[in-house]
């Protein structure tokens, strides 16, 4: 063993670049080419990193695996140990903290030291690719803004002192045993593997069984060749889970779909094919950008950052998701939860073709100028066998029951003037039964017996939750159930926060003209839950 | 005074009125008609949604090569 076993420095970035350089096999100039490197310097500007404590011997169980499956049998000779930088929100010295540690005394506890803890980033002690396991405390949230529903906690022992950091891991492919599907799915199951229980493969482990049933066209390891969405899905199986794909070309789809399962703690694999700026030599005439070749990142989470959501489509149906203007994900080649706006931007990759909606990216971003768009693809969604009944169903039975409110809002004015000023706005989300009725236990002013009557309710584990508001104003709850089966009838219950708009739901759902002509439609099973009712 | 405050206050007067209103509505024939064009525009959505949302075969086997 050589070497201190750990150091203590000052954090600015041309440190943390010296350090990833000496910490692994890449070279200065490697390193300083990185794009990781220019998003570090913003991400760690951000969340106020001011010292780096360098753990000089750690172990990683990922890159362990992927030692003993690979690097161990080069004739090259490669550590097997990595190097864990730590990062604080704090300044404080070597010699401050070798006082911490050996108990005689200084400014510097624990208390503060886990309180401005933001996190670490393990090297890997290989030529180019370095950046191994990090996970780095979140850009701040802020309730109906930037959110990262899928964030767990991670604990790191620092010689004896627990450090935690609520984070979702990241990592970068290595081109060796991981490619960047591989790298997005790790970070997928870094998500699922604690909310539906199941082990969490290293990257060799996820790239074998991808390939397992469908294999590469030609050998499994080094990955050079990327995978593909079906390959991904086989993935997602070896993990006992269920690979569910929609296509997410259309920009009210994908912003749908990804709050939806995101919301519900689930992250999303996005495949997405990246599109460079024209070069006006290769591209066709009359192009604004060129393929450069597909991509997978884990989205991680949103920002609602529109001030109100959009109209769609001929109903003008008005989602919250569709507030959505940036989406963040785990890029291998970019960073943790890098940003990704739906700036309007669209993408026309051949004269007299469609213009694509597309993302900003930072993938190949040089200088801080942004050189590629993504055009989304398709979102792979990793869930738990039971979780049945997918988003697309549960919506678009509420764009049927809101055209439906809609018309009484607005053919009869006492009902749009005094009940419902505004059109209702719809949330749709997948939750859980311990989310729903958390959610409901802490809302003050719901009435007392209708609190307890939808606590002590039994339902599924899983639900799908379409909840109405007019105006922020909560107005009504629509719970479905999630594991049911698509030819059932999935609908649970209404939660009425409202009271005289559901006993306008409750009067007009008895007449007996409208039941009869309704009963065949999508909607019947909410209009007949109202009809129970007293 | 918040929206909701707002409305409680004069509802609490006319709900009754109301909901009678909207039951002779929705029964008549003009409130069927209203109904069905709303549910033949909502249709024409969901169905168009359904198309975008389909996975192209294709888009299932090409490579993430990047």
């Amino acid at each position: 063993m050589t070497g201190p076993p750990y150091e203590v420095h000052p954090y600015s970035i041309g440190e943390l670049e010296r350090l990833l350089s000496e910490k692994s096999r890449a070279d200065a100039f490697a390193v300083s080419r990185k794009a990781h490197r220019t998003y570090f310097e913003g991400y760690f500007a951000s969340i106020g990193a001011q010292t780096i404590v360098a753990e000089n011997r750690y172990v990683d169980g990922d890159f362990l695996d992927d030692f003993a499956e690979y690097y161990v049998r080069c004739f090259e000779t490669y550590k097997r140990t990595c190097v864990r930088l730590h990062f604080f929100a704090m300044p404080f010295t070597e010699e401050e903290f070798a006082c911490y540690l050996r108990g005689t005394g200084g400014n510097l506890t624990g208390d503060n030291l886990k309180s401005a803890y933001l996190g670490f980033i393990v090297v890997k002690p290989l030529p180019q690719t370095i950046i191994g396991r990090t996970c780095l405390r979140t850009y701040p949230t802020s309730v109906g803004g930037r959110q990262f529903p899928i964030t767990r906690q991670y604990e790191a022992h620092l010689f004896g002192l627990r450090l935690t950091v609520d984070t979702l891991a990241f990592q970068e492919q290595d081109r060796v045993a991981a490619a960047c599907a591989t790298s997005a799915l790790w970070a997928v199951f870094q998500g699922t593997g604690m909310l539906f229980h199941h082990p969490i493969p290293s990257p060799v482990e996820i790239t074998k069984a991808a390939t397992r049933q469908a294999p590469l066209d030609t050998r499994t390891l080094p990955e050079t060749h990327g995978l593909t969405v079906e390959q991904m899905a086989h993935a997602i199986r070896s993990v006992s889970l269920e690979p569910y794909a929609v296509s997410v070309d259309e920009e009210y789809v994908l912003k749908s779909t990804l709050y939806a399962y995101l919301r519900g703690r689930v992250p999303v694999l996005l495949g997405i094919q990246l599109a460079a700026e024209k070069d006006p030599l290769a591209a066709p005439i009359g192009a604004s950008h060129v393929l450069a070749g597909g991509h997978a990142v884990a989205a991680t989470g949103y920002n609602l950052g529109l001030p109100s959501a959009q109209p769609f489509d001929a109903t003008g149906f008005l989602l919250r998701a569709s507030r959505i203007d940036k989406i963040y994900a785990h890029d291998d080649q970019v960073g943790p939860f890098a940003r990704m706006v739906a700036d309007g931007v669209r993408v026309l990759l051949d004269r007299g073709g469609p213009s694509l909606f597309s993302l900003s990216t930072s993938f190949g971003a040089s200088g801080g100028v942004e050189t590629h768009r993504a055009i989304p693809t398709v979102a792979l969604v990793p869930l738990y066998h039971k979780i049945r009944i997918p988003f697309e169903r549960v919506h678009d039975i509420i764009v049927f029951f809101d055209t439906f409110i809609e018309v009484l809002r607005q053919q009869i004015p006492p009902v749009g003037e005094v009940l419902l000023p505004s059109r209702l706005e719809w949330d749709i989300y997948l939750t859980t039964v311990n989310d729903f009725k958390g959610s409901i236990l802490h809302m003050p002013a719901l009435a007392n017996n209708l609190r307890l009557e939808v606590l002590e309710a039994d339902m599924p584990r899983y639900l799908w939750r379409a909840t109405a508001y007019c105006d922020d104003d909560l107005v009504l709850d629509l719970l479905f159930d999630a594991t049911d089966i698509e030819q059932g009838t999935f609908f649970l219950r209404a939660v009425e926060y409202h009271g005289q708009f559901a006993a306008l739901l409750r009067s007009i759902s008895k007449e007996p003209t409208l039941a009869e002509w309704l009963r065949a439609g999508p909607y019947w099973p909410i209009i007949a839950w109202f009809q129970e009712r007293p | 005074m918040t929206t909701r405050n707002a409305r409680d206050k004069v509802v609490k007067k006319d709900v009754a009125r109301i909901v009678e209103h909207a039951r002779h509505w929705v029964a008549s024939d003009e409130g069927r008609r209203q109904i069905e064009a709303s549910h033949k525009s909502a249709l024409e959505t969901t169905e168009r949604l359904q198309e975008a949302r389909r996975v192209d075969p294709k888009a299932l086997r090409q490579p993430m090569v990047l």
